[in-house]
């Protein structure tokens, strides 16, 4: 790159960096994120530890007498929103990480596009183990559950959305990459 | 990722950038995941609330509601309100599908992509806006003796948090797409 252009594009990722805006939308964005882990989480464990409560609404919702489930088998299916809840703050880290990259003005860099794409990975991940455990979840607690549930308790269009978002924000990071590319073959071809 | 390794710049005459192949799937997959969404949680919607009965049973057995409180009017109102929050949701997916085209057209890093990017943000704020405000609208016209009854996340729960977040990263991400265009004309028009 010639000096004139590399010096251009020094200012306008300094510029980007230093963006008020910029710089107040990536630690929003990180406040939300946390504030988001901690209201889901305490939602959950606020519900979960109303043991009868939780199990009288799914006696009142589905008529099935849950009274008699063991300590065990009660604990083993919070365990399983326990681990759901770790998957979603696995994500909740990467998200933190690159909005990380953004503030210390890393922001056309190869790196801050492989954060990206490790974040949609992880938002992928998250969604796929929240699948997974809620029907193993609610087997623990009661195997009558399957039957009795709707269907779409185990897939819902709220699943495919965190899918189809994960999707979206990996080709986001896949096409930042390539911006990344064109900066840096720019350097060394101009 | 990108084949051609040459930027559009608006009023230049470089050639439009041309995605590889899974950049293209990845592309038209969006798009029809994203029909998909919403055909089905409409559709899903649509066919929870046209069985009055079960519904209306569900908040019988959970907050004690009398069937009898529920008038036609006051259902069928809040019906319309999920019709007018699925139309909300159905914008986003539209500016999805323009934000795509664009992409798929080779406008990838040009102020407009980056406008499209920030529409699918707004529209998604829209869309999360829509689900906050119409539920106590729905909860009004069905029985306002539900009021005390649903707990505190019903009315904002954590998924609108987390769509509110996604949306707001979207929105920066534009900005810097934006700023990407920018460079990209102005190593156009340096080199």
């Amino acid at each position: 790159m010639s000096e004139d252009a590399e010096e251009s594009f020094a200012d306008t990722a300094r510029m980007i960096a230093l963006n008020a805006r910029l710089r107040w939308a990536c630690h929003a964005i990180r406040a939300g994120a946390l504030a988001w882990i901690v209201l889901d989480g305490g939602v959950s464990l606020w519900l979960w530890t109303d043991r009868s409560g939780i199990l009288d609404r799914l006696n009142k919702l589905y008529g099935i007498d849950l009274s008699g489930v063991s300590t065990p088998r009660y604990l083993g299916a919070l365990f399983m929103m326990i681990l759901s809840l770790c998957a979603a703050a696995v994500f909740v880290f990467y998200l933190w990480r690159l909005a990380r990259v953004y503030l210390d003005g890393r922001v056309f860099t190869l790196e801050a596009a492989a954060r990206m794409r490790e974040m949609a990975l992880a938002g992928l991940a998250a969604a796929l183990v929240d699948i997974v455990v809620r029907p193993i979840g609610s087997a623990i607690l009661s195997v009558e559950l399957l039957n009795k549930v709707p269907f779409y308790h185990w897939f819902n269009p709220t699943d495919l959305l965190y899918l189809l978002i994960s999707g979206f924000i990996f080709a986001l990071g896949t096409i930042f990459r390539s911006a990344a590319k064109i900066a840096e073959d720019n350097a060394r071809i101009v | 990722m990108i084949d051609d390794a040459t930027i559009e710049t608006g009023e230049a005459t470089a050639p439009p950038l041309v995605l590889d192949k899974s950049l293209r799937l990845a592309c038209y997959s969006i798009r029809a995941v994203a029909l998909i969404w919403w055909l089905w949680s409409s559709a899903l919607a649509f066919w929870i609330w046209s069985d009055r009965e079960t519904t209306v049973g569900r908040w019988v057995k959970l907050y004690d509601l009398d069937p009898a409180s529920v008038s036609a009017a006051g259902y069928y109102g809040s019906t319309l309100v999920v019709v007018a929050i699925a139309a909300v949701a159905a914008v986003m997916v539209y500016f999805v599908w323009r934000l795509t085209r664009s992409y798929l057209d080779g406008r990838v890093f040009t102020v407009e992509a980056a406008g499209q990017l920030r529409k699918v943000a707004l529209a998604g704020f829209a869309a999360v806006a829509a689900g906050v405000i119409g539920r106590p609208i729905q909860v009004a016209m069905i029985s306002t003796s539900m009021f005390g009854k649903l707990p505190f996340y019903a009315w904002f729960g954590p998924p609108d948090l987390l769509y509110l977040v996604i949306c707001g990263f979207l929105l920066a991400l534009s900005v810097i797409f934006e700023a990407a265009a920018e460079i990209a004309e102005d190593n156009a028009k340096i080199v």
